[in-house]
């Protein structure tokens, strides 16, 4: 063999050495180990346990944009078990099931759910009172391995203010957590279940921090573990929001708790969303602790659907709202100027052989565009949205934004729907529609679809010279050491309507509430101009929905409220007082910056 | 005496035994995992190991009789199917617990990064052993680079950065095999060098001026000397500026990615029982079974990833000791194949599987004994678990193959 002579090859020598002086760096790190600090990993081993604390991190607060907290954190009683003190366990859990009004196979689940570390303290009930405490206290001989600590506790300082975009946070879900355990998420942990304590989720939360306490083989705990600082838990990111406190409770005033409805207020200029109501409403605090059952069941399965954010989830036909657009498409196309009049209004207006209905039922006589738009003419539009034609008038819908979300940051925001022929001809057959359909397109009833968000929107650009904002919720995130995330107010489309026509169009939505024949003058605000749209969307269920969307001022507007009740009726008479409560308040408060 | 003749041939059974050695402790120590914790379902796991044990000599008996000549022809194939399985994960991989690393084909489920470490070897050798590559250029060996980019780019997307690491050893070595001065080794890597370097001013400049040093020891022709200083430079300035471009969740992220230990409550955790279950072994250890550590489950994947862990505690300094000279004198063994090789492929793959061991082996142990981040590779033939059993073997395999026909050229 010419191995040995080979060897002395200094190519070959190279990856000999490199093996000798890692094994090296190995065996001198063992005997480090196991011989040099041996005794003391052996006290650690034998004489105690480490036991590892997690700390939970406090969520971060929600603040309105003037600094008002809505949503902080108290501390709060929760009581554990460590499993691995626990003695005689089918009686322990009988007599903590008794003290905590729980079912004992609940607390015997709960321990199975977190079986993986049988040193960490397993949250049986979180949130108890003191009572409740002091009788676990006194038997405490009788409970081994049942403990009890402080953790933060969700608090909604206002109820159910707001509840539908603030969210609710709960206990993480198994599914939640295998798709979460790499982020730092472990068993009991809390996590945002819905709005922007979903939505932010990441920025909220925080970092856990962890403790590393020896604790004595009898399950003492003796102290801090030596050489091993404990991590802080790092609090949450603070979020500020575009919402104004006052303006949310007027709001939320404004709309009785039994209806079902919503109102939404941007700010033209940005998109901020100002204030954001749902009805009916629910308690947020109830989700922080672990929610009973029965009182889960209730909310969610409760026909009125309070967990329902209507502002953002839910679409309906816009109804005359809707005509502002259909005005300036006619405007837009070239078909009508702002002096057009079309047939008189008797009532009604016949197309083929059926009768179309105005809503005055003994008519508006001849009008042109601006009083069309102030008495919300039907028949005048009938005649309008014909010239237009159906392709012409859905496309021209679309662009101005309607059919899609704005990209509100809420999950679940609802699309809305623009008809146009492919959807009759995919829903209804190619021969199974007629061009009447058109009709009632154009005065916003039909197969239409908008959500209150999306109406206020499209008031905002109108009032903004066209300019479409992405409405969102949160103005700024804001984190201990200072950093800051800006939302940056963001354009995301423009009006296709001219600066001229938009004006004619603008001199329409001010007659309707400021001409003596203008269906929303309950709308009018003293000292200020309003421009809006009733609108009254029928509802095949039963009553009409009450409709109202509106900015003020005029020029330069500050504000844009849309405001539906369902089954309210008519939008002149109950949506357009509550949004006329609302811009007055705003712009009476001065409408902070 | 410790090569065995076989038809005139040489077997290195000492190379055979001190595989067969590690796997008993290794079957040992997995049973030893078993007492006393109550938190496992599974209770036969060291006679399932018997049985890929089993499974794996099969496989590394196969792999040594087929001449290395049949792999030579076969290597591209074997390199485009490995890359193929690879990239078949992203559709049908296993998305359950995060990681994407299990394929699954009609009942049979396996780790393509398994293979593709065998099949890169495979291509690499088939590639520099035709070329000339002792004229000191890089030039030829830049294909090769991408070679191992392809399954490295594959399998970082799992993610699984310890297991792309163990390409970039076999990188070092082979380029090294094939005849790469360890100087022009470092030029090549250097850029990812500096990235490293680069989050700190004061490393960084240290490693500009070693690579200045490199430089002007390889004095390469002008214009790569500018074009290698050039990249590692604006690198080194780039990263920086990147890292502070990340919010603090993306940063956060990629640092737990490239050091698990940071979440205290996950990987960190594991470090301490680890250290703890080495160091109160002893010198003597706490003898078999014994092991509190281990019978008390404070041990996490003991019996996988941790599984020296579990052995140090009930073997203390002596055992452990032990393990590693076993572990030290089967990859001289390796070496040794590759320097007798009068073939310039079978040398080359030897320089592979040799480097896919050392590395396996200095990492894992290193994480168990804390001073490298965890990685989550298995120690080869002690871990429990049958893809790298396997692997492994026919690793094995080759070297045995190699030495066994040594003279053929």
């Amino acid at each position: 063999m010419k191995s040995s002579h080979r060897l002395v090859n200094r190519a070959e020598l190279i990856p000999l050495v490199v093996v000798l002086v890692l094994f090296g760096v190995l065996i001198f790190r063992l005997f480090f180990l196991q011989v040099v600090r041996a005794q003391t990993y052996r006290r650690l081993s034998e004489e105690n346990r480490i036991r590892v604390i997690p700390v939970d991190a406090p969520r971060g607060h929600v603040l309105d944009r003037n600094g008002n907290v809505l949503v902080c954190n108290r501390p709060s009683y929760v009581v554990s078990i460590v499993p691995f003190k626990l003695r005689q366990m089918e009686r322990t859990i009988e007599t903590l099931a008794s003290f905590l009004e729980m079912e004992p196979d609940r607390i015997t689940a709960r321990l199975n759910e977190s079986r993986q570390r049988r040193f960490e303290p397993v949250k049986i009930k979180r949130d108890i009172d003191f009572k409740t405490l002091a009788v676990i206290q006194e038997h405490k001989l009788d409970l081994p391995g049942v403990i009890y600590q402080v953790e933060p506790r969700r608090e909604y300082l206002y109820g159910g203010l707001a509840a539908h975009l603030l969210g609710t946070v709960g206990e993480i879900s198994f599914e939640e957590l295998t798709k979460l355990r790499s982020s730092g998420y472990r068993h009991g942990s809390l996590i945002g279940k819905g709005g922007l304590e979903k939505q932010y989720e990441r920025f909220l939360r925080g970092e856990d921090g962890v403790q590393y306490v020896e604790v004595s083989a009898v399950g003492r705990e003796i102290g801090p573990l030596p050489n091993r600082p404990a991590v802080e838990a790092k609090p949450g990111n603070d979020l500020i929001l575009t919402i104004d406190l006052s303006l949310q409770q007027v709001a939320e005033e404004a709309l009785s708790d039994s209806v079902a409805g919503a109102i939404v207020a941007l700010d033209p200029a940005s998109g901020e969303i100002l204030a954001m109501a749902s009805r009916p409403a629910f308690d947020p605090n109830l989700f922080s602790s672990v929610i009973p059952e029965s009182t889960w069941r209730a909310l969610n399965e409760d026909p009125r659907h309070p967990l329902l954010n209507r502002a953002i989830q839910s679409a309906y036909p816009p109804g005359s709202i809707l005509k502002v657009l259909t005005a300036a498409a006619g405007l837009e196309s070239g078909v009508i100027n702002e002096h057009t009049r079309f047939s008189p209004c008797t009532g009604a207006y016949k197309y083929g052989d059926r009768w179309f209905g105005c809503w005055q039922s003994w008519g508006h006589g001849s009008l042109a565009l601006v009083q069309a738009i102030a008495q919300s003419c039907d028949v005048y539009f009938y005649q309008l949205g014909l010239k237009v034609g159906l392709d012409r008038w859905s496309d021209f819908i679309s662009r101005c934004g309607l059919g899609k979300p704005l990209g509100v940051d809420l999950a679940g925001e609802a699309q809305g729907l623009v008809p146009n022929r492919k959807f009759f001809n995919d829903h209804y057959g190619g021969r199974n529609w007629g061009p009447g359909v058109l009709l009632n397109l154009v005065i916003g009833q039909g197969e239409n679809l908008a959500t209150p968000l999306q109406m206020a929107s499209l008031m905002a650009a109108m009032g903004n010279e066209g300019a479409i904002y992405r409405p969102h919720l949160v103005r700024e995130i804001r984190s201990l050491t200072g950093k800051t995330l800006d939302q940056k107010p963001e354009v995301i489309g423009q009006l296709p309507i001219s600066a001229e026509n938009l004006r004619i169009v603008k001199k329409g939505l001010r007659a309707v509430v400021h001409h003596h024949m203008g269906t929303g003058r309950q709308a009018a605000v003293a000292g200020f101009e309003v421009a809006g749209k009733t609108g009254t969307a029928q509802n095949p269920h039963g009553e009409d929905h009450a409709w109202f969307a509106a900015f003020s001022p005029v020029e330069h507007p500050r504000i844009a409220v849309a405001v539906i009740v369902e089954q309210g009726g008519h939008g002149g008479s109950v949506a357009a007082p509550i949004a006329g409560r609302v811009i007055e308040a705003y712009l009476r408060g001065g409408g902070v910056q | 005496m410790s090569i065995a003749t076989i038809s005139g041939r040489n077997v290195d059974l000492w190379m055979i035994l001190l595989v067969l050695l590690l796997c008993g402790f290794g079957v040992i120590t997995i049973y030893s995992t078993l007492q006393g914790s109550e938190v496992r379902s599974d209770s036969s796991l060291h006679l399932k190991q018997l049985f890929w044990i089993g499974l794996g000599l099969v496989a590394m008996i196969i792999t040594a009789m087929i001449t290395y000549k049949a792999y030579y022809v076969l290597a591209p194939i074997i390199y485009f199917l490995s890359l193929l399985s690879l990239g078949l994960l992203f559709f049908l991989g296993d998305r359950g617990a995060g990681a994407n690393r299990w394929l699954h084909l009609g009942g049979f489920s396996w780790q393509p990064a398994e293979m593709a470490k065998v099949a890169t070897i495979f291509m690499l050798a088939h590639y520099l052993s035709e070329r000339k590559t002792t004229a000191g250029s890089i030039k030829p060996f830049l294909p090769a680079l991408g070679m191992v980019a392809l399954p490295v780019l594959l399998i970082i997307q799992q993610p699984d950065l310890g297991t792309s690491l163990v390409f970039v050893a076999i990188l070092v070595a082979m380029f090294y095999g094939a005849g790469m001065k360890p100087v022009d080794l470092f030029l090549l890597l250097s850029p990812a060098l500096s990235v490293v370097c680069a989050f700190h001013l004061i490393s960084w400049m240290i490693f500009i001026l070693i690579l200045l040093v490199m430089l002007y020891r390889a004095r390469p022709r002008f214009l790569t000397t500018t074009a290698i200083f050039l990249t590692n430079f604006a690198v080194g300035i780039v990263t920086p500026i990147l890292w502070r471009g990340l919010h603090e969740y993306q940063q956060k992220r990629i640092l737990v990615f490239l050091d698990p230990g940071r979440d205290p409550l996950g990987a960190g955790y594991q470090v301490i029982q680890s250290k703890v279950a080495l160091g109160s072994g002893g010198f003597f250890g706490k003898g078999f079974l014994e092991g509190t550590q281990t019978k008390l489950a404070f041990l996490p994947a003991q019996h996988t990833d941790f599984i020296f862990s579990a052995f140090g505690e009930q073997f203390g300094f002596l055992g452990s000791l032990l393990i590693l000279l076993l572990f030290l004198l089967f990859i001289i063994r390796g070496l040794r194949a590759a320097q007798m090789a009068r073939n310039r492929f079978a040398s080359l793959i030897a320089m592979g599987a040799v480097a896919v061991f050392c590395f396996h082996i200095f990492v894992n142990l290193g994480v168990a004994m804390g001073i490298m981040p965890v990685t989550g590779l298995p120690l080869p033939f002690m871990s429990y678990g049958g893809s790298s059993m396997i692997t492994n073997m026919i690793l094995v395999g080759l070297l045995l193959n190699i030495r066994y026909r040594w003279q053929e050229y």
